[in-house]
């Protein structure tokens, strides 16, 4: 009988996994939505002329850092719960976690830590060191020596590492007043030494219950809101011919997103469509996405701490800066 | 005599909830933390961005080919034409610097030189004709009254004080406002030494620049010359053996800030921003230290030790809230 309901409650959520491939098509049209200004005919245009191509690369670009979170964090909760769970088969978590190869954590590992803001890089050695200790203590029987080394000296070692790397950086966001950097580059990874250890079980059961739902709901939440903030096109500059009763050229900054043999259309950075007729251009450029501009200008070894190690240092940047074009003033 | 005995399991029991109380608060403290991060996450990505500024303080389209700067003409070292109609100066470096941040290169800043009088409207001149300028990088106290009058000024970008220029071989005392009195000044008219020698019943006559006070000085008319530290010490530079500075006592600080805009117009706002940022920008690259050096540091022992040209230190400004 009890089988029964547990297959019950199984078949209920086959719905889930049907309606999974729609989750992409409604980001993907949210995004379009945010990219018109949330104006329904300039949306329609959009969809008309925007390659699915560049949404979806968008969209994969967007979720790459969730993918080895995700990984991540089932395998730190499960790791904990098969510590202190009689039965740990029971919890949802541990079952997942049996399914993911060891090779998926590695990878995940790795994918975090070229798709992770370098800000972010503290919590994955947090992470990294929390689960090697466990993983230590997994194993205590056999090897009892293994766990002071992977539980203490090894997180010791590491963090020391990481901390002379990164210190002046943080010493440097802590003049600059922004306590958050600081705290996020400094915080997480000493955390590790509470993490890696056996959390009693009452406590452990009840906040990974509630915590993991929230955790998920946490990082959906910021997903969605990186997804739609996401650019899709590049921002260009067009120089225009002067407009009949205006003897001066003029420029204007948006996103080409269609052209032929008669037209550019183009949607200007406030959500304006405009059809420029092709002899009225005088010429173009590629401008700096300032929605991608960092926060802080704080770097730790010459990269911006908002950027990925798969990221390229914004070198162009200089360059597009001081094109005036890109600010709406002709040349 | 009975000894109560400590049960072992009870007190194991008592250190596991314990524990366990302590690693659930932890655990929660974890949660709320990673809850901030996220916020901040999401708040910092969702913060205006210096494009968007740029937009909003009206610095950008074709309205704005050029950025047009306000600066003070005849005050060598702070602001001075020279023949070939270029500007140099300290004020006029600081000038380009915040042109450079604000995405003007030089050959798009357009100067104007604006008399003392002319500075809280904004005007200045180009020949004999009057032009409106964007800022105005003026040699330009702070001040309560000048804010009154609707002056959005900048955060400070230089200290100095208020000091007094004589002849060289003058061979009078003057070390307070009291050693003034009976004596005849000149000062700038509109300056902030106006108020201060009005107060202290001090003669002086006005004028509206420096260098007509110079002239009086020279032909004898006056005894003494009173303006900012500063701006005496380039005239010091100038003409070296000919002026001698006097440290008058403390004074209040003259600080000189950037006038962006009346209070009134919408986009003053924004320009303070951008401009306080290009300040910070200025001090935190080592530019601003650079510029002490070149015009203040090499000025410092000709002026002597009596008087301070200015302060060395670079200005404390906030960092900007902003993506740059």
């Amino acid at each position: 009988m009890a089988s029964d309901d547990v297959r019950a409650r199984g078949y209920d959520k086959e719905w889930a996994i049907a309606i999974s491939p729609g989750v992409p098509v409604v980001l993907l049209m949210l995004k379009v939505w945010y990219l018109s200004d949330y104006n329904a005919e300039t949306t329609q245009l959009l969809i008309q002329h925007i390659n699915p191509l560049a949404l979806l690369s968008a969209l994969s670009l967007a979720i790459l850092w969730t993918v080895p979170t995700a990984v991540l964090v089932v395998r730190y909760i499960a790791a904990s719960l098969k510590l202190v769970l009689a039965e740990p088969s029971r919890s949802c978590l541990v079952r997942i976690d049996a399914r993911i190869p060891a090779w998926v954590t590695w990878s995940s590992f790795l994918m975090a830590l070229f798709a992770w803001e370098i800000q972010y890089l503290s919590i994955l050695l947090m992470l990294a060191l929390a689960l090697i200790g466990l993983a230590s203590r997994h194993h205590r029987t056999a090897r009892p020596w293994i766990v002071p080394l992977a539980c203490l000296c090894l997180p010791v070692l590491a963090i020391a590492a990481y901390y002379g790397a990164i210190w002046p950086a943080a010493v440097e966001a802590w003049k600059e007043g922004d306590a958050y950097l600081c705290a996020m580059l400094l915080a997480p990874p000493p955390l590790a030494l509470i993490l890696n250890r056996r959390l009693p079980a009452l406590a452990a059961r009840a906040l990974f219950d509630g915590g993991g739902i929230y955790i998920g709901v946490l990082l959906l939440s910021v997903l969605l809101f990186r997804f739609v903030q996401i650019p899709v096109l590049p921002v260009v500059a067009v120089e225009l011919r002067p407009s009949p009763g205006s003897l001066t050229n003029t420029a204007l900054t948006g996103h080409i997103i269609h052209t032929d043999d008669r037209m550019v259309t183009f949607l200007e950075m406030n959500g304006i469509v405009r059809f420029l007729a092709n002899d009225s251009v005088i010429s173009q450029t590629v401008c700096r996405d300032y929605s991608r501009a960092p926060y802080s200008r704080i770097s730790i070894v010459g990269k911006n701490v908002e950027r990925t190690l798969l990221q390229g240092n914004g070198h162009d940047n200089d360059r597009l800066d001081i094109d005036q074009r890109c600010y709406g003033r002709p040349l | 005599m009975l000894r109560r005995r400590r049960n072992p399991d009870r007190t194991a029991r008592r250190i596991d909830a314990f524990v366990g109380t302590l690693v659930a608060l932890f655990m929660l403290a974890l949660l709320a933390l990673g809850t901030f991060a996220a916020v901040q996450a999401v708040t910092r990505a969702n913060t205006e961005s210096i494009y968007d500024l740029l937009a909003e303080a009206d610095l950008t389209g074709a309205d704005m080919p050029v950025i047009t700067i306000g600066v003070r003409d005849g005050l060598p070292g702070i602001a001075e034409r020279r023949p070939d109609g270029t500007y140099k100066g300290f004020d006029v470096d600081v000038a380009l610097a915040v042109a450079k941040y604000l995405k003007f290169p030089p050959e798009k800043v357009r100067f104007a030189s604006i008399k003392i009088g002319r500075r809280v409207e904004m005007q200045g001149q180009e020949g004999s004709r009057f032009v409106p300028v964007d800022l105005v990088v003026a040699a330009f106290s702070i001040t309560q009254p000048r804010k009154d009058e609707g002056v959005t000024f900048s955060e400070a970008y230089l200290y100095t004080r208020q000091a007094v220029m004589t002849l060289a071989d003058y061979d009078g005392t003057l070390q307070s406002e009291g050693d003034l009195r009976g004596k005849k000044i000149c000062t700038l008219t509109g300056s902030t030494a106006e108020p201060i020698l009005v107060e202290n019943e001090i003669t002086y006559i006005g004028r509206h620049t420096l260098n007509d006070c110079i002239a009086e000085l020279r032909n004898g008319k006056v005894t003494a010359v009173r303006s900012d530290a500063a701006i005496l010490a380039g005239f010091i530079v100038r003409d070296p053996g000919d002026f001698k500075a006097h440290d008058i006592g403390p004074s209040a600080w003259e600080r000189w800030g950037i006038h962006v805009g009346h209070t009134t117009v919408p986009v003053s706002e924004a320009r303070r921003k951008l401009v306080d940022a290009a300040l910070y920008e200025l001090v935190r690259s080592g530019e601003w230290q650079r510029l002490y050096d070149a015009y203040f540091s090499r000025a410092q022992p000709v002026v002597g030790e009596d008087v301070q040209v200015a302060v060395g230190q670079p200005p404390t400004i906030a960092k900007p809230g902003f993506r740059e």
